[in-house]
């Protein structure tokens, strides 16, 4: 959990280009994930509480997005 | 997001061109942008050759710039063609005007341009006459075929060897060079094993033609132009197939059993093979009148190492012209900004060479062709034939130089017996010999001075006479 205690910080994976970010945010808004925020900088994706769920959703867009695989870091 | 609608048989594939691609992910990225815009059906991107192909309903047309607007935030934009050009045809209707589009009309400017310089360069150099002052003879040495094989090279041998060069060329370039240590070696290196090739087959069978003797020059000569047809319908497949014309591209030319294998372009180790090597021996078949001039004289040589250095160097001097072409082709093909223009002019020049080629042939058999046309709106150069004394005889006097034959045109009586009096003055090459298959077989080669060739025309009618390879003729008409 990150230290708001509202979301969880997953290390993300297999990003090397803007295509790969616009990528991936493409599929999660298609999925209804929109909300997740994807910090390019530090390669993490920070998924909030409500969604903490749907995890295996997060990861069936991301591989609908390409070779992209994610890890829980907090 | 708009609903896909099923494809179907008769939808349109559009190709365009797009800048900022440079990953898988993009890729990716342009299919699914794309793929929301309403009324396209499926769109595939491809890195390797920037390209994007759109599959959309019959009668609908991509809009471009609806389709960048979309592909704008990511940083990439399409055109329909690698040079930025509108997609609109050559001249084309809009709003009740006629227009052209700008970027087609100077770039088919330029071709058209550098298309007719070749063309009347060609043409010039056919007609000039060069070739008799470079005459083989029964007594020439290699260097004298030398020469003769530089004319032959940069005339009638540039419109058959040269075509089939030029045509090879796109392939040899896409086989050999486009690889990602392409380097110039590799880019020249079929053009390489191609002459090779031609050297060691001329010079072989030169000297085996020499050994054999004179019994099989009429056998030679008879197939020519069979042969000579075969490879202009060739010649104009290719020649189609470089200008994109859709019908021809379908069609692929398939060599038989483990030659096919070595020749083939498409295949992946084909780096390794030796297509070109067996092409450029095979080239000795492509019958160009000066090369069948040159061995029907070589036969007269006598022994084989004489008649072998005699085509070696005839050979040799054609690769010397022949070489300027496979350097325009290397050159021009390997650069992205010249190698579309190569291609269109190149196929333009490979169809002329082709329709070049044919229409001798069909005037060598005597068979209605595009000199028919040209002669029916040239200045008449008719000439009636004498009649002599008891009217027993006509006679047909005419002059053969390096240039053709004067006049072209003759009215006979049928019945009569005719007698017609070719006064040589200089004719080499092609028109070193006259057919007439209507009248006489095979040719009757013409000696320096009045030769005489006799026959009787038995029925009313236009018949073709041509010097031997077709090059040069006209119509003997009897009433």
């Amino acid at each position: 959990m990150d230290n708001q205690t509202e979301s969880t910080t997953y290390k993300i994976s297999g990003i090397h280009c803007n295509a790969c970010v616009a990528l991936i945010n493409m599929e999660l808004e298609e999925a209804g994930l929109g909300v997740i925020t994807l910090n390019t900088e530090k390669q993490t994706l920070l998924v909030p509480q409500a969604l903490s769920d749907q995890i295996q959703d997060i990861r069936k867009a991301l591989a609908k997005a390409g070779e992209y695989s994610i890890q829980q870091i907090s | 997001m708009s609903k896909k609608s099923k494809q179907n048989p008769g939808d349109i594939r559009s190709v365009l061109y797009v800048e900022g691609m440079y990953c898988a992910a993009c890729e990716i990225l342009i299919k699914k942008t794309l793929e929301k815009v309403e009324g396209i059906i499926s769109v595939k991107a491809s890195i390797s050759d920037s390209r994007v192909t759109i599959t959309h309903h019959k009668g609908t047309s991509p809009d471009l710039k609806i389709l960048n607007a979309h592909l704008k935030d990511h940083g990439y934009t399409l055109q329909w063609s690698k040079d930025g050009d509108s997609g609109k045809p050559l001249i084309y209707f809009e709003n009740g005007s006629l227009l052209y589009n700008p970027e087609k009309m100077r770039s088919f400017s330029i071709n058209f341009g550098i298309v007719a310089l070749l063309v009347i360069g060609f043409y010039l150099l056919t007609e000039s006459g060069l070739a008799a002052r470079v005459m083989v003879t029964t007594e020439a040495g290699p260097f004298v075929y030398l020469l003769f094989g530089l004319v032959a090279g940069a005339s009638t041998c540039a419109a058959l060897v040269g075509g089939v060069i030029l045509s090879l060329s796109k392939s040899w370039n896409k086989t050999y060079a486009n690889t990602s240590d392409h380097n110039a070696f590799k880019s020249l290196l079929p053009h390489g094993m191609f002459y090779a090739g031609r050297l060691v087959s001329f010079a072989f069978a030169g000297g085996v033609l020499a050994l054999v003797g004179a019994s099989i020059t009429s056998t030679v000569t008879a197939v020519a132009p069979v042969i000579t047809i075969l490879v202009a319908g060739v010649m104009l497949l290719l020649g189609l197939q470089m200008l994109n014309v859709s019908w021809a591209t379908k069609l692929t030319i398939a060599l038989p059993g483990s030659l096919g294998n070595n020749v083939s372009d498409s295949s992946e180790s084909s780096h390794s093979t030796f297509g070109p090597l067996y092409i450029g021996a095979a080239s000795l078949l492509l019958p160009c009148g000066m090369t069948l001039t040159a061995f029907i004289t070589s036969i007269s040589s006598g022994d084989f190492v004489s008649g072998a250095l005699n085509m070696f160097a005839f050979a040799f001097g054609t690769m010397i012209a022949l070489s300027f072409i496979s350097l325009a082709s290397v050159g021009f093909g390997s650069q992205k900004a010249w190698s579309g223009r190569f291609n269109a002019v190149a196929g333009v020049m490979v169809v002329f060479f082709a329709l070049f080629t044919l229409n001798s042939q069909l005037d060598a058999l005597g068979l209605p062709s595009m000199s028919d046309v040209a002669r029916a709106f040239s200045p008449s150069t008719q000439t009636s034939a004498t009649v002599l004394g008891d009217q027993s005889v006509q006679v047909m006097n005419m002059e053969a130089s390096a240039y053709g034959y004067v006049p072209t045109s003759f009215t006979v009586k049928s019945g009569v017996p005719v007698r017609w009096e070719i006064n040589n003055m200089g004719a080499s090459g092609c028109t070193g010999a006259v057919i007439a298959r209507d009248f006489f077989n095979g040719q009757v080669t013409l000696k320096p001075g009045v030769n005489v060739i006799e026959f009787t025309p038995q029925k009313p009618g236009t018949y073709k006479f041509s010097c031997w390879m077709g090059m040069v003729g006209g119509v003997i008409k009897v009433t």
